[in-house]
Protein backbone atom coordinates (compact mmCIF):
# COMPACT_ATOMS: atom_id res chain seq x y z
CA UNK A 1 0.00 0.00 0.00
CA UNK A 2 1.28 3.42 -0.95
CA UNK A 3 2.22 5.61 1.99
CA UNK A 4 1.47 9.28 1.42
CA UNK A 5 3.49 11.66 3.57
CA UNK A 6 3.42 15.46 3.58
CA UNK A 7 6.58 17.20 4.67
CA UNK A 8 5.12 20.26 6.31
CA UNK A 9 5.94 23.14 8.63
CA UNK A 10 4.66 26.65 8.17
CA UNK A 11 7.98 27.94 9.46
CA UNK A 12 10.53 28.42 6.70
CA UNK A 13 14.14 27.26 6.77
CA UNK A 14 13.54 24.13 8.82
CA UNK A 15 14.75 21.73 6.11
CA UNK A 16 11.54 20.52 4.45
CA UNK A 17 12.97 20.46 0.94
CA UNK A 18 16.30 19.02 2.04
CA UNK A 19 14.48 16.30 3.93
CA UNK A 20 12.19 15.45 1.00
CA UNK A 21 14.95 15.27 -1.59
CA UNK A 22 17.31 13.22 0.52
CA UNK A 23 14.67 11.00 2.05
CA UNK A 24 13.41 10.16 -1.45
CA UNK A 25 16.87 8.96 -2.45
CA UNK A 26 17.42 7.22 0.88
CA UNK A 27 14.15 5.32 0.50
CA UNK A 28 15.11 4.46 -3.06
CA UNK A 29 18.42 3.09 -1.76
CA UNK A 30 16.35 0.72 0.38
CA UNK A 31 14.57 -0.54 -2.72
CA UNK A 32 11.47 1.64 -2.41
CA UNK A 33 9.77 3.38 -5.34
CA UNK A 34 9.04 7.01 -4.56
CA UNK A 35 6.90 9.74 -6.10
CA UNK A 36 7.87 13.20 -4.88
CA UNK A 37 5.53 16.14 -5.35
CA UNK A 38 6.94 19.64 -5.32
CA UNK A 39 4.06 21.65 -3.89
CA UNK A 40 6.20 24.72 -3.29
CA UNK A 41 5.95 27.21 -6.18
CA UNK A 42 9.62 28.07 -5.68
CA UNK A 43 10.44 24.66 -7.17
CA UNK A 44 13.46 24.10 -4.96
CA UNK A 45 12.78 20.39 -4.51
CA UNK A 46 12.80 19.97 -8.28
CA UNK A 47 16.10 21.83 -8.52
CA UNK A 48 17.56 19.76 -5.70
CA UNK A 49 16.66 16.64 -7.66
CA UNK A 50 18.29 17.97 -10.83
CA UNK A 51 15.15 19.18 -12.63
CA UNK A 52 16.27 22.75 -13.21
CA UNK A 53 14.41 23.80 -16.34
CA UNK A 54 11.10 24.47 -14.57
CA UNK A 55 8.78 22.30 -16.71
CA UNK A 56 5.51 23.89 -17.82
CA UNK A 57 3.53 20.83 -16.78
CA UNK A 58 3.24 20.05 -13.11
CA UNK A 59 1.11 20.18 -10.00
CA UNK A 60 -0.67 23.31 -11.25
CA UNK A 61 -2.27 21.47 -14.16
CA UNK A 62 -3.07 18.49 -11.92
CA UNK A 63 -4.96 20.76 -9.53
CA UNK A 64 -6.67 22.36 -12.51
CA UNK A 65 -7.81 18.84 -13.45
CA UNK A 66 -6.16 19.19 -16.85
CA UNK A 67 -3.66 16.37 -16.38
CA UNK A 68 -3.30 13.33 -14.16
CA UNK A 69 -0.49 13.05 -11.66
CA UNK A 70 1.36 10.54 -13.78
CA UNK A 71 1.00 12.64 -16.93
CA UNK A 72 2.65 15.52 -15.07
CA UNK A 73 5.49 13.44 -13.65
CA UNK A 74 9.09 13.42 -14.77
CA UNK A 75 11.58 10.63 -14.18
CA UNK A 76 14.39 11.42 -11.77
CA UNK A 77 15.86 7.92 -11.44
CA UNK A 78 14.53 4.42 -12.08
CA UNK A 79 13.00 4.52 -8.59
CA UNK A 80 12.04 8.17 -8.23
CA UNK A 81 9.48 10.23 -10.15
CA UNK A 82 8.80 13.91 -9.57
CA UNK A 83 5.78 16.14 -10.04
CA UNK A 84 7.29 19.62 -10.47
CA UNK A 85 5.24 22.63 -9.37
CA UNK A 86 4.49 23.92 -12.87
CA UNK A 87 5.15 27.52 -13.77
CA UNK A 88 1.83 28.89 -12.60
CA UNK A 89 1.54 27.18 -9.22
CA UNK A 90 2.20 30.48 -7.47
CA UNK A 91 -1.27 31.57 -8.58
CA UNK A 92 -2.85 28.92 -6.38
CA UNK A 93 -1.14 29.98 -3.19
CA UNK A 94 -3.70 32.71 -2.66
CA UNK A 95 -6.78 30.82 -3.83
CA UNK A 96 -9.66 31.32 -1.41
CA UNK A 97 -10.71 28.17 0.36
CA UNK A 98 -14.21 26.94 -0.37
CA UNK A 99 -15.85 23.58 0.24
CA UNK A 100 -14.19 20.89 -1.84
CA UNK A 101 -11.13 22.90 -2.77
CA UNK A 102 -9.07 21.29 -0.04
CA UNK A 103 -9.67 17.87 -1.56
CA UNK A 104 -8.52 18.39 -5.13
CA UNK A 105 -5.14 16.73 -4.68
CA UNK A 106 -6.64 13.84 -2.75
CA UNK A 107 -9.04 13.30 -5.63
CA UNK A 108 -6.16 13.39 -8.13
CA UNK A 109 -4.31 10.80 -6.09
CA UNK A 110 -7.35 8.55 -5.89
CA UNK A 111 -7.62 8.68 -9.67
CA UNK A 112 -3.93 7.98 -10.27
CA UNK A 113 -2.39 4.52 -10.32
CA UNK A 114 -0.18 5.18 -7.34
CA UNK A 115 0.21 1.52 -6.40
CA UNK A 116 3.41 1.42 -8.42
CA UNK A 117 4.92 3.62 -5.70
CA UNK A 118 5.73 2.63 -2.12
CA UNK A 119 5.90 6.24 -0.99
CA UNK A 120 4.54 9.61 -2.06
CA UNK A 121 6.41 12.51 -0.47
CA UNK A 122 4.97 16.03 -0.71
CA UNK A 123 7.16 19.06 -0.12
CA UNK A 124 4.92 21.87 1.15
CA UNK A 125 5.57 25.60 1.01
CA UNK A 126 6.13 27.42 4.31
CA UNK A 127 2.58 28.69 4.54
CA UNK A 128 -0.86 27.56 5.52
CA UNK A 129 -3.03 28.14 2.47
CA UNK A 130 -4.60 26.24 -0.41
CA UNK A 131 -1.54 24.20 -1.39
CA UNK A 132 -0.75 23.07 2.14
CA UNK A 133 -4.39 22.23 2.89
CA UNK A 134 -4.51 20.10 -0.26
CA UNK A 135 -1.26 18.33 0.57
CA UNK A 136 -2.26 17.57 4.14
CA UNK A 137 -5.76 16.45 3.18
CA UNK A 138 -4.22 14.00 0.69
CA UNK A 139 -1.82 12.55 3.25
CA UNK A 140 -2.10 9.87 5.87
CA UNK A 141 1.18 10.76 7.54
CA UNK A 142 2.93 14.03 8.32
CA UNK A 143 6.65 14.57 8.45
CA UNK A 144 7.58 17.69 10.35
CA UNK A 145 11.17 18.87 10.33
CA UNK A 146 12.02 21.12 13.25
CA UNK A 147 15.11 23.15 13.99
CA UNK A 148 16.24 22.68 17.60
CA UNK A 149 16.10 26.28 18.75
CA UNK A 150 13.56 28.69 20.20
CA UNK A 151 11.99 29.72 16.90
CA UNK A 152 11.86 26.10 15.80
CA UNK A 153 9.95 25.19 18.94
CA UNK A 154 7.67 28.17 18.49
CA UNK A 155 6.87 27.00 14.95
CA UNK A 156 6.32 23.46 16.18
CA UNK A 157 3.89 24.77 18.78
CA UNK A 158 1.79 26.41 16.06
CA UNK A 159 2.06 23.31 13.90
CA UNK A 160 0.82 21.10 16.75
CA UNK A 161 -2.28 23.28 17.15
CA UNK A 162 -2.87 23.19 13.43
CA UNK A 163 -2.58 19.40 13.32
CA UNK A 164 -5.23 19.10 16.04
CA UNK A 165 -7.60 21.10 13.86
CA UNK A 166 -6.98 18.83 10.91
CA UNK A 167 -7.46 15.72 13.01
CA UNK A 168 -10.78 17.01 14.33
CA UNK A 169 -12.04 17.13 10.75
CA UNK A 170 -10.16 14.29 9.05
CA UNK A 171 -9.48 11.88 11.88
CA UNK A 172 -6.04 11.07 13.21
CA UNK A 173 -3.05 10.75 10.94
CA UNK A 174 -1.65 7.24 10.95
CA UNK A 175 1.80 8.58 11.79
CA UNK A 176 3.29 11.90 12.79
CA UNK A 177 7.03 12.09 12.30
CA UNK A 178 8.96 14.91 13.91
CA UNK A 179 12.51 15.11 12.63
CA UNK A 180 15.06 17.29 14.37
CA UNK A 181 17.00 18.88 11.55
CA UNK A 182 19.90 21.28 11.13
CA UNK A 183 21.28 20.10 14.45
CA UNK A 184 24.59 21.55 15.65
CA UNK A 185 26.57 20.65 18.73
CA UNK A 186 25.42 23.57 20.82
CA UNK A 187 23.87 23.66 24.27
CA UNK A 188 20.76 25.40 22.98
CA UNK A 189 20.25 22.67 20.37
CA UNK A 190 20.64 19.90 22.93
CA UNK A 191 18.21 21.62 25.27
CA UNK A 192 15.65 22.11 22.51
CA UNK A 193 16.00 18.46 21.46
CA UNK A 194 15.30 17.39 25.05
CA UNK A 195 12.15 19.46 25.12
CA UNK A 196 10.89 18.17 21.78
CA UNK A 197 11.43 14.56 22.88
CA UNK A 198 9.81 15.26 26.25
CA UNK A 199 6.62 16.60 24.69
CA UNK A 200 6.35 14.42 21.61
CA UNK A 201 7.94 11.13 22.76
CA UNK A 202 8.18 8.46 20.10
CA UNK A 203 6.78 10.74 17.42
CA UNK A 204 10.30 12.16 17.27
CA UNK A 205 12.54 10.01 15.11
CA UNK A 206 15.62 8.66 16.90
CA UNK A 207 17.72 9.87 13.97
CA UNK A 208 18.68 13.53 14.04
CA UNK A 209 19.81 15.34 10.89
CA UNK A 210 22.92 17.42 11.48
CA UNK A 211 23.78 20.65 9.70
CA UNK A 212 26.63 19.50 7.45
CA UNK A 213 28.57 20.91 4.52
CA UNK A 214 27.68 18.08 2.13
CA UNK A 215 23.95 18.63 2.71
CA UNK A 216 24.34 22.31 1.93
CA UNK A 217 26.46 21.72 -1.17
CA UNK A 218 24.46 18.98 -2.86
CA UNK A 219 21.48 21.06 -4.15
CA UNK A 220 23.84 23.23 -6.18
CA UNK A 221 24.84 20.12 -8.09
CA UNK A 222 21.25 19.00 -8.64
CA UNK A 223 21.86 15.94 -6.50
CA UNK A 224 20.76 14.45 -3.25
CA UNK A 225 23.49 14.11 -0.68
CA UNK A 226 23.39 10.36 -1.28
CA UNK A 227 24.51 10.98 -4.85
CA UNK A 228 26.83 13.89 -4.10
CA UNK A 229 28.63 12.41 -1.09
CA UNK A 230 27.53 8.78 -0.78
CA UNK A 231 30.04 7.93 1.93
CA UNK A 232 29.35 10.99 4.07
CA UNK A 233 27.86 11.08 7.56
CA UNK A 234 25.03 13.13 6.11
CA UNK A 235 24.17 10.37 3.67
CA UNK A 236 24.23 7.81 6.51
CA UNK A 237 21.85 9.98 8.55
CA UNK A 238 19.24 10.09 5.80
CA UNK A 239 19.48 6.35 5.18
CA UNK A 240 19.06 5.67 8.89
CA UNK A 241 16.05 7.99 8.96
CA UNK A 242 14.57 6.26 5.92
CA UNK A 243 14.97 2.90 7.65
CA UNK A 244 13.16 4.17 10.75
CA UNK A 245 10.29 5.66 8.75
CA UNK A 246 10.09 2.67 6.45
CA UNK A 247 10.06 0.09 9.25
CA UNK A 248 7.71 1.74 11.74
CA UNK A 249 5.04 2.61 9.25
CA UNK A 250 4.78 -0.91 7.81
CA UNK B 1 9.41 26.45 31.89
CA UNK B 2 8.17 24.47 34.85
CA UNK B 3 9.11 21.04 33.59
CA UNK B 4 11.33 18.56 35.34
CA UNK B 5 13.63 17.58 32.51
CA UNK B 6 15.44 20.85 31.95
CA UNK B 7 18.50 20.62 34.12
CA UNK B 8 20.47 23.04 31.97
CA UNK B 9 17.51 24.98 30.65
CA UNK B 10 19.22 28.33 30.54
CA UNK B 11 20.02 28.68 26.86
CA UNK B 12 16.64 28.30 25.26
CA UNK B 13 14.69 30.86 27.29
CA UNK B 14 10.91 30.61 27.15
CA UNK B 15 9.37 27.22 26.30
CA UNK B 16 6.80 27.64 23.48
CA UNK B 17 5.67 24.02 23.88
CA UNK B 18 4.69 24.32 27.52
CA UNK B 19 0.97 24.32 26.68
CA UNK B 20 1.30 20.71 25.55
CA UNK B 21 2.09 19.68 29.12
CA UNK B 22 -0.85 21.68 30.45
CA UNK B 23 -3.29 20.30 27.91
CA UNK B 24 -3.30 16.84 29.43
CA UNK B 25 -5.24 18.25 32.37
CA UNK B 26 -7.50 20.44 30.27
CA UNK B 27 -8.89 18.45 27.39
CA UNK B 28 -11.64 21.00 26.78
CA UNK B 29 -9.30 23.61 25.37
CA UNK B 30 -9.74 22.43 21.83
CA UNK B 31 -9.11 24.86 19.03
CA UNK B 32 -12.06 25.80 16.86
CA UNK B 33 -12.68 23.45 13.98
CA UNK B 34 -11.79 25.04 10.70
CA UNK B 35 -9.29 24.26 8.02
CA UNK B 36 -9.67 27.67 6.52
CA UNK B 37 -6.69 29.45 5.13
CA UNK B 38 -8.38 32.58 6.41
CA UNK B 39 -9.10 32.47 10.14
CA UNK B 40 -11.91 35.01 9.83
CA UNK B 41 -14.14 32.74 7.82
CA UNK B 42 -16.30 30.13 9.50
CA UNK B 43 -16.67 28.00 6.37
CA UNK B 44 -14.86 24.69 6.83
CA UNK B 45 -12.77 23.53 3.92
CA UNK B 46 -13.05 19.80 4.15
CA UNK B 47 -16.69 19.29 3.42
CA UNK B 48 -17.87 16.58 1.06
CA UNK B 49 -16.38 17.09 -2.34
CA UNK B 50 -17.63 19.61 -4.77
CA UNK B 51 -16.18 20.05 -8.18
CA UNK B 52 -15.46 23.73 -7.71
CA UNK B 53 -13.04 24.67 -10.47
CA UNK B 54 -9.88 26.58 -9.63
CA UNK B 55 -9.81 28.49 -12.87
CA UNK B 56 -11.74 30.99 -10.90
CA UNK B 57 -11.80 34.72 -10.81
CA UNK B 58 -9.49 36.23 -8.24
CA UNK B 59 -11.75 37.51 -5.50
CA UNK B 60 -11.10 40.73 -3.65
CA UNK B 61 -12.94 41.07 -0.38
CA UNK B 62 -13.50 43.73 2.26
CA UNK B 63 -12.56 47.38 2.02
CA UNK B 64 -10.05 48.48 -0.58
CA UNK B 65 -8.85 51.79 0.72
CA UNK B 66 -5.57 53.46 1.53
CA UNK B 67 -5.23 51.21 4.58
CA UNK B 68 -5.23 48.04 2.50
CA UNK B 69 -3.52 49.06 -0.74
CA UNK B 70 -0.01 48.04 0.29
CA UNK B 71 -1.06 44.51 1.17
CA UNK B 72 -3.37 44.12 -1.83
CA UNK B 73 -0.71 45.57 -4.11
CA UNK B 74 1.72 42.84 -3.01
CA UNK B 75 -0.91 40.15 -3.62
CA UNK B 76 -1.88 41.46 -7.04
CA UNK B 77 1.74 41.90 -8.10
CA UNK B 78 2.51 38.27 -7.22
CA UNK B 79 -0.59 37.11 -9.06
CA UNK B 80 0.10 39.11 -12.18
CA UNK B 81 3.75 38.02 -12.23
CA UNK B 82 2.50 34.44 -12.28
CA UNK B 83 0.10 34.95 -15.18
CA UNK B 84 1.26 33.84 -18.62
CA UNK B 85 1.63 36.47 -21.31
CA UNK B 86 -1.41 36.70 -23.54
CA UNK B 87 -3.64 34.93 -20.99
CA UNK B 88 -6.95 35.86 -19.40
CA UNK B 89 -7.63 37.13 -15.92
CA UNK B 90 -10.92 37.75 -14.16
CA UNK B 91 -11.18 39.88 -11.06
CA UNK B 92 -14.27 39.46 -8.90
CA UNK B 93 -15.05 42.63 -6.96
CA UNK B 94 -18.34 41.40 -5.48
CA UNK B 95 -16.80 41.22 -2.01
CA UNK B 96 -15.38 44.75 -2.06
CA UNK B 97 -17.28 46.73 0.52
CA UNK B 98 -15.52 50.06 0.21
CA UNK B 99 -13.32 51.69 -2.40
CA UNK B 100 -11.43 54.97 -2.28
CA UNK B 101 -9.20 56.71 -4.78
CA UNK B 102 -6.12 54.76 -3.58
CA UNK B 103 -7.89 51.47 -4.11
CA UNK B 104 -9.14 52.59 -7.48
CA UNK B 105 -5.65 53.71 -8.50
CA UNK B 106 -4.27 50.33 -7.45
CA UNK B 107 -6.77 48.48 -9.61
CA UNK B 108 -6.06 50.65 -12.63
CA UNK B 109 -2.34 50.17 -12.09
CA UNK B 110 -2.82 46.39 -11.90
CA UNK B 111 -4.80 46.43 -15.13
CA UNK B 112 -2.07 48.46 -16.81
CA UNK B 113 0.47 45.84 -15.71
CA UNK B 114 -1.75 43.21 -17.31
CA UNK B 115 -1.97 45.24 -20.49
CA UNK B 116 1.82 45.26 -20.75
CA UNK B 117 1.74 41.46 -20.61
CA UNK B 118 -1.13 41.38 -23.13
CA UNK B 119 -3.39 39.78 -20.55
CA UNK B 120 -7.10 40.22 -21.20
CA UNK B 121 -8.74 41.38 -17.99
CA UNK B 122 -12.41 41.26 -17.13
CA UNK B 123 -14.11 42.48 -13.99
CA UNK B 124 -17.14 40.86 -12.38
CA UNK B 125 -19.30 41.54 -9.36
CA UNK B 126 -19.35 45.32 -9.41
CA UNK B 127 -21.88 46.29 -6.78
CA UNK B 128 -24.26 49.16 -7.30
CA UNK B 129 -22.55 51.31 -4.69
CA UNK B 130 -19.07 50.72 -6.12
CA UNK B 131 -20.44 51.33 -9.58
CA UNK B 132 -21.90 54.67 -8.47
CA UNK B 133 -18.58 55.57 -6.89
CA UNK B 134 -16.79 54.79 -10.13
CA UNK B 135 -19.15 57.09 -11.96
CA UNK B 136 -18.35 59.82 -9.46
CA UNK B 137 -14.62 59.21 -9.95
CA UNK B 138 -15.08 59.61 -13.68
CA UNK B 139 -13.91 56.04 -14.26
CA UNK B 140 -13.84 54.60 -17.72
CA UNK B 141 -11.42 51.70 -17.17
CA UNK B 142 -13.13 49.44 -14.65
CA UNK B 143 -16.62 49.83 -16.01
CA UNK B 144 -15.43 48.98 -19.50
CA UNK B 145 -13.84 45.84 -18.14
CA UNK B 146 -16.95 44.99 -16.17
CA UNK B 147 -18.99 45.29 -19.33
CA UNK B 148 -16.59 42.86 -21.03
CA UNK B 149 -16.80 40.45 -18.07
Amino acid sequence: MTRIISCVNQKGGVGKTTLCANLAHALASLGKRVLVIDADPQGHLSQHLGVVDDPELGLFSVLQEEHTLLQASVKVTDSIALIPPGRQLVRLESVHMKPGRGLLLRKAMQQAALEEFDFVLLDCPPSNGFLVVNAIAASKELLIPVTPDYLGLSGLSKMAKQIKRYEQVMGDFTELWIVISRFQRRAVNREAEQKIRFYFGDKVTPQVIFERAATAESPGHGMSVLQYAPNSKSSDEFVALAEQISQRGE
Amino acid sequence: MGNTHDQDANKLGHDPLEWLGEEEADTETKPSVSLEASPQSSEPVLKPESDAPISEPEILEGPLTVAQVEEVHATLTTLIDGLPEGGNWTLDLSGVTQLDSSGYQLLVSAFNSCKLKQIAVSVTGLSESISELLTMLGDSTLKAMADKG
